[in-house]
């Protein structure tokens, strides 16, 4: 009996020594060769900033210190700042005296955060989609809806939010009420620029036309 | 008359509770145990093996001769991988992970050129065009004079290397200091 009870206290040094390595081969999976990079860098009032470990930078002189690189940044100009996205937090910071103005945790988990014309949208990376909407001069009070599909990307511009989910596009106002939707095939990104709308999906890039507040002309785009 | 041994055997127990008897047994052999705690301990502290502090992607590596003094615009050619797009000034411009941006012409809805930029990560918006990484550089293209489409400027050696994808360091042999010299790491490969 003790004989086994020792090769069984053996085998299990055996095994937890083996857990303590890990193989080069257990990580990311092979086939996906696209990665998911931090905010690498910022533009504010047209000039390119860049995103270090340790802090926002011009030339050398550090502008703004940063604990951790944010997710992803948008910089609204009309309201002069920036918005920093950390995954489960959002920080604003007001680039005239680069000093944050506010700071608030997420219920969900975001890296993806778009602003224009005094207000900021970010979804959520997670499913079910979930979308907020900040009004960035009172960031406290902000509108929130959750989708019962998986929100993949968005644009945000003076007159409409668009949110694009694997399988629908909405267009909705700048109070996320929608006005139009559209079906799509595993939507990938949007870009919209006045009433011109382009929508990549696994189908291929489409563009839409928008009129009156609805989807007009769909094109498919070669 | 049967006589009964102290230590029951699976047969007659629970398994469960018969390893809970072994180990209690165990560990009232004094040297044994202590052999074993000893032992756990250096497994638990053990150094770090180098496939826990290194990367086990490999970078594909391209000289400064390649990345900054050859053109930056090229003919148009077909998508990859794409992640990103913005529509600025009548250009729709989509990012090719790691290779470069499409800029298409909304007005006829055609790809007009390929903007080259190894190792590019992220494109951001400005007032007539985009602005890339490319790998350690800023790299801008839009409007300039009558083009609706140019290369701008770059700022050079402003951001940090691309680091691996699992978090990782890079591995000692593709440190900017061993490597082979005025490289740049243009994407990570497993």
């Amino acid at each position: 009996m003790g004989k086994i009870t020792r090769l069984l206290s053996i085998s299990l040094l055996v095994l937890l020594a083996a857990c303590r390595r890990d193989t080069p081969f257990s990580e990311t999976s092979v086939n996906d060769p696209v990665h998911f990079y931090p905010a690498r860098f910022c533009v504010v009032n047209d000039e390119a900033l860049p995103i270090r470990s340790n802090g926002i930078f011009r030339n050398s002189t550090l502008l703004y210190p940063l604990r951790d690189q944010p997710a992803h940044v948008s910089f609204d100009s009309l309201t002069q700042r920036l918005c920093l996205l950390y995954g489960t937090r959002v920080e604003l910071v007001d680039v005239n005296n680069w000093e944050m103005v506010y700071s608030a945790g997420l219920p969900f988990r975001s890296e993806k955060i778009k602003s224009k014309a005094g207000k900021a949208v970010l979804i959520s990376s997670d499913a079910p989609g979930t979308c907020r909407i900040l009004d960035l001069a009172h960031p406290e009070s902000f509108r929130e809806t959750a989708y019962d599909f998986m929100l993949t990307d968005m644009t945000i511009d003076s007159a409409h939010v668009t949110l694009l989910g694997k399988e629908q596009l909405l267009l909705c106002d700048r109070e996320l009420k929608i006005l139009s939707s559209v079906e799509v095939k595993g939507g990938k990104a949007v870009a919209k620029s006045g009433p011109d709308l382009y929508v990549l999906d696994t189908d291929g890039l489409w563009y839409y036309s928008i009129q009156n507040n609805s989807f007009h002309e769909k094109q498919a785009v070669h | 008359m049967v006589a009964v041994s102290k230590s029951s055997t699976p047969r007659n127990k629970p398994l469960l509770l018969y390893f809970e008897n072994e180990y209690f047994r165990l560990m009232r052999n004094r040297g044994l145990s202590s052999l074993l705690l000893a032992t756990l301990l250096v497994v638990s502290c053990a150094k770090v093996s180098d496939y826990d502090q290194y990367s086990a992607y490999y970078p594909d590596l391209m000289e400064h001769k390649y990345l900054r003094e050859f053109p930056f615009i090229g003919f148009p050619r077909n998508s990859t991988h794409e992640t990103q797009m913005e529509l600025v000034n009548g250009v729709l411009y989509i990012m090719d992970a790691y290779d470069g941006i499409h800029a298409l012409r909304n007005t006829d809805k055609r790809k007009v050129y390929f903007l080259i930029a190894p190792g590019c990560t992220q494109m951001t918006p400005y007032s007539s065009g985009i602005v890339s990484d490319r790998t350690v550089d800023l790299i801008t293209f839009g409007k300039k004079g009558n083009q609706t489409v140019d290369f701008v400027g770059q700022q050079l050696d402003v951001l940090d290397e691309l680091a691996p994808p699992d978090g990782k360091e890079i591995p000692p042999i593709f440190q900017r200091q061993n490597r082979q010299k005025n490289t740049e790491i243009i994407r990570w490969e497993k």
